[in-house]
């Protein structure tokens, strides 16, 4: 089944695309840019504009969902109802109103970003068009209210978590740690955590100091008496320096940082433990 | 027309304007983003340079390091025997000179340095980049020559008309 679809007539995924947009610039710092796009949205999608109420049809497609497939009928009959009472050709003007500024303001690259949901945007497009057949129309329905009903079954899937329940969750995971990791590892893990947001290149900083600092402090360890007496401890101190010296060729990765944790511990033991 | 005069030993020094894509972290390190191999690190609280792979360790990447290093040892900012292999992935790092003068910040002789380098870099980096993105476009936004007549063929579980089907006895068969 072969279906036309216009994205730039397609006002859902052109507010997404502007949304996508906006954040693009929002990322990128390029606040001249995402001032653009915002006040595109206030222009064309104004609570009393006709685009605004084309898009509460479509989001009451795609983003709501139904317990079952009833009340999803139901749904959609009210959205095609709703649909019926906008001016068509008033919304048209408006559409092209808003592609041109979208053209003139931003550039046609906007109508190029990616839309995750774009292929049920087309769908409710083709639903709520008159130019689809109507066995194509009753089959793409059927399609939009499996979603709508899948949805639902998917988020009922998440367990809900109230502010009670992470507050003890909080609290018990600080009672554990708070005393029994080392400022080190807390360093490593806060780098580790934050690590997404500069390409890892802290983590990496600190891990190439830190997997230094752990290298030499070994070795100074091999030095003290009684590990040096200590065949076994000896033999052990040499395999953990080799290990460490393997990280000069591994990425980022669980081995590397629960040897490291490990290695902290270790070396914070040897020099400030109890050794007897 | 107002004009300004400056009297002074101040009045003819001349200002040093970079533009690159820095970050300054936590421990006030200046993290350099504009090469496209490496990720540059100029730490002034441990006096050194260190170059780490931007993404995985390959020829390029050391290339880009070692590159970075002569350059950066030719202009006499680095200490040449401190140049070594890091703890971690593919790290390079040096350690800045001293300046005789104190006057003079080796931090700031350092990024003016890297900076000279990455304009010099920057013509092959940016071809890379370009030829690469030219054809990925390619595979997934062929022109209408390389095209066939199907167009945008939507993803499906079964395609075309001709179904596969697995018998009793191993054999494989497609039916129309």
């Amino acid at each position: 089944m072969k279906i036309k679809h216009n994205k730039k007539r397609n006002t859902a995924f052109v507010f997404e695309s502007l949304i996508r947009e906006a954040t693009i610039s929002i990322v990128k710092q390029d606040s001249e840019r995402k001032n653009k796009v915002f006040s595109i949205i206030k222009k064309h999608f104004s609570h009393d504009s006709l685009l605004y109420k084309d898009l509460e049809c479509y989001r009451s497609l795609y983003e709501d969902t139904a317990p079952n497939e009833e009340i999803a009928n139901k749904i959609l009959l009210e959205v095609k109802a709703q649909k019926r009472l906008i001016d068509p050709e008033g919304l048209f003007k408006q559409q092209t109103a808003l592609i041109h500024d979208v053209n003139k303001e931003l550039t046609q690259e906007t109508f190029n970003n990616f839309v995750p949901n774009y292929r049920s945007l087309a769908t409710i497009q083709q639903i709520l068009s008159i130019k689809a057949s109507p066995k194509a129309r009753v089959m793409l329905e059927g399609e939009i209210i499996k979603n709508m009903v899948t949805l639902k079954e998917n988020r009922d899937d998440m367990p809900t978590i109230d502010n009670l329940t992470y507050r003890q969750f909080v609290d018990k995971f600080n009672e554990k740690y708070d005393n029994k990791l080392l400022k080190e590892q807390k360093d490593l893990l806060t780098y580790y955590v934050a690590s997404f947001s500069d390409n890892s290149l802290q983590l990496k900083i600190f891990l190439n100091e830190e997997i230094g600092r752990l290298k030499k402090r070994l070795e100074e360890a091999r030095e003290i008496s009684y590990i040096k007496e200590d065949d076994d401890m000896m033999a052990m101190a040499g395999k953990i320096v080799r290990k460490l010296q393997g990280f000069s060729k591994e990425t980022i990765g669980e081995n590397v940082l629960l040897t490291v944790l490990k290695t902290q511990s270790l070396v914070q033991e040897i020099y400030n433990g109890d050794n007897d | 027309m107002a004009i300004t005069i400056r009297v002074g030993n101040k009045a003819n020094r001349k200002l040093v304007t970079l533009e690159m894509d820095v970050r300054k972290s936590l421990s006030g390190d200046l993290m350099i983003f504009d090469h496209g191999d490496i990720d540059i690190v100029l730490s002034t609280a441990n006096n050194k340079v260190t170059a780490f792979p931007k993404e995985a360790l390959s020829d390029y990447v050391y290339g880009a390091q070692n590159r970075l290093f002569t350059f950066l040892k030719n202009r006499g900012v680095i200490v040449p025997e401190s140049i070594r292999a890091g703890s971690f992935y593919g790290t390079f790092e040096a350690t800045m000179q001293s300046p005789i003068n104190e006057d003079v910040s080796a931090a700031k002789m350092t990024l003016v340095n890297i900076s000279e380098f990455i304009d010099e870099e920057r013509p092959y980096f940016e071809a890379m980049e370009a030829y690469v993105a030219e054809t990925e476009s390619e595979y997934v936004d062929p022109d209408k020559e390389k095209s066939t007549e199907l167009g945008e063929v939507p993803q499906a579980a079964e395609k075309g008309s001709m179904r596969y089907v697995r018998d009793t006895s191993a054999h494989y068969l497609y039916t129309m």
